[in-house]
């Protein structure tokens, strides 16, 4: 049985021209490229803190 | 590809920088598995699976975000599915990571260049937007009718067909509904909410789980069972057809036959009485030009025949000029010149009752005129002229050379006789005595040739003359 405001609830509004641009500088470019490079560097300067 | 650290390009097959010897192992595994993600998203996209390439796509992109190809299919994908914005926002990064010989520059170039375009495009976001304000409020008519308009400019819109199928169901309208996810279904065939909410529809309208014929065959693209054929009927004939047909025709018979065809006929006679009159116009103007072409004709006839008694009166005038001779006519001219002196001194003589002196002038004058009378004549002008000197002249020299010379044959001069006596004949004296005493002349003289020429003639033109017996005298005395 289909619970018509749950789905109501799932529907976004779409985004209009003018909010493009506060889209785009707010989309999270963050890849597991980086998170692997953040992950090495705190590694390292963990070790370093450790010695 | 590059290292995640320096940002060097590296080779596929290298296991370290050559930059800065940073492990590129784990770096070129998420390369790869970026790709593979990126693989499967355009193979779900080829077969209209939009949904399912969306979510390959962004896969790929959180394990490699400069994987330029996946983001301008991600774009492709969300253009396809009415989310411009979304596709905007993918192409702007695609070149923000690499700003030449892009892809996506033909993308972003494609929306700009039509802003009218562009602009709808954003209206009908809006009125999407507004349509789910709506119905989350619980105005369901107005969100649907605001969706209809959505969908009317763009058919391919999945989610305003999916929230208008949704607010179709809570209306219990299922097959409108069923009617908005097929159409949703074209465009993105295995979105979960599409297929999520035909099934709701199937459970609803077929409770028991078989397949149920519906009102409209309806076009999806899961392929339904045929409907089973009714059994055949023999067509009973119509016969109330049949007479209404008949008896429509005899209607139309009949109305043609009382109301139709006299007014044609009155139409035609009338059509007929105005060609009538218009002919009858036309033959009176022909009648009127007729006459006047007649009247023109009997003059151009009087005008021909003045015409050719021109041309007549000219060749005349020009055969004039032809034998005209100027010298000639100047003697002519020299002639009637002289006359009038003449004239004069012949008065004076016959006054005088002495002609000794002019008779022989008058006589050589005479010669002149009958030497030059073809000349004379010529000329009309002057051919009258002449005509009445050489009348005069002619009496003259007749009267006066007769007498002359038979007073000169009387005094035994028969030479001198001859000379005044032929000028006489010459000028038309031919009575019988001229002809005798110049016969006898000229046989006095020795001339018995002429003497018989001028007797003969004597004898010919008067025969019952004495005047004749006396020539055939004188011409049994020649030889």
């Amino acid at each position: 049985m289909l619970n018509y405001e749950e789905e109501l609830a799932k529907f976004q509004p779409s985004l209009e021209i003018d909010q493009a641009e506060e889209a785009i500088l707010n989309n999270d470019l963050t890849d597991l490229s980086d998170l692997l490079e953040q992950v090495i560097t705190g590694k390292r300067t963990e070790g370093r803190r450790e010695r | 590809m590059n290292c995640p650290k320096c940002g060097y390009e590296i080779g596929r097959n290298r296991r370290y920088c050559e930059q800065c010897g940073t492990d590129t192992a784990v770096a070129i595994r998420l390369y790869r598995l970026s790709n593979r993600y990126y693989n499967e998203g355009l193979r779900r996209a080829q077969v209209r699976d939009l949904s399912g390439a969306v979510t390959m796509l962004k896969r790929s992109l959180e394990c490699n975000k400069r994987n330029i190809q996946a983001r301008n299919l991600l774009g492709l994908v969300y253009h396809e599915l009415g989310e411009p914005v979304a596709a905007l926002s993918e192409w702007i990064i695609s070149k923000h990571f690499i700003p030449e010989n892009n892809l996506a520059d033909y993308f972003i170039e494609k929306i700009q260049s039509n802003p009218a375009k562009l602009d709808a495009v954003n209206q009908t976001v809006k009125k999407f937007n507004q349509a789910l304000a709506y119905a989350k409020q619980g105005s369901d008519d107005l969100a649907m009718l605001q969706l209809r308009k959505v969908i009317s400019a763009r058919p391919g819109y999945v989610r305003a067909l999916q929230l208008l199928a949704l607010l179709y169901m809570k209306n219990d309208e299922y097959e409108k509904a069923k009617r908005c996810l097929l159409r949703a279904q074209k465009t993105d065939v295995a979105n979960t909410t599409t297929l999520a909410y035909l099934a709701e529809i199937e459970r609803v309208l077929n409770p028991d789980g078989q397949k149920v014929h519906t009102e409209r065959s309806i076009e999806s693209v899961s392929y339904q069972p045929a409907v089973s054929a009714v059994s055949y009927q023999e067509d009973k004939p119509n016969y109330i057809a049949f007479i209404t047909f008949f008896a429509g025709i005899l209607i139309g018979i009949a109305v043609l036959y009382w109301l139709i065809v006299p007014t044609v006929r009155s139409d035609v006679k009338a059509e007929y009485a105005n060609e009538e009159r218009d002919y009858g116009a036309e033959i009176a103007s022909y009648t009127t030009t007729i006459s006047v072409l007649e009247k023109e004709k009997e003059n151009l006839s009087d005008k021909l025949k003045e015409a050719e008694n021109r041309i007549i009166e000219l060749r005349r005038e020009n055969e004039e000029v032809s034998a005209f001779d100027a010298d000639a006519y100047e003697q002519v001219l020299l002639l009637i010149a002289e006359y009038p002196q003449l004239k004069e001194r012949l008065i004076k003589a016959e006054e005088e009752e002495d002609l000794s002196d002019i008779l022989d002038d008058l006589i050589a004058y005479a010669d002149r005129l009958l030497e030059n009378e073809n000349i004379a004549l010529v000329r009309s002008k002057t051919a009258a002229v002449y005509k009445q000197i050489r009348d005069e002249v002619a009496e003259k020299v007749k009267k006066y050379g007769f007498d002359y010379g038979h007073d000169l044959y009387g005094a035994a001069k028969y030479g001198e006789a001859v000379n005044y006596l032929l000028a006489a004949y010459n000028m038309g004296e031919d009575s019988a005595d001229n002809l005798y005493f110049l016969g006898r002349s000229y046989q006095k003289s020795g001339d018995e040739k002429n003497a018989r020429i001028y007797l003969q003639m004597l004898v010919n033109q008067y025969p019952d003359s004495e005047r004749a017996e006396m020539a055939h005298q004188c011409m049994d005395g020649l030889d």
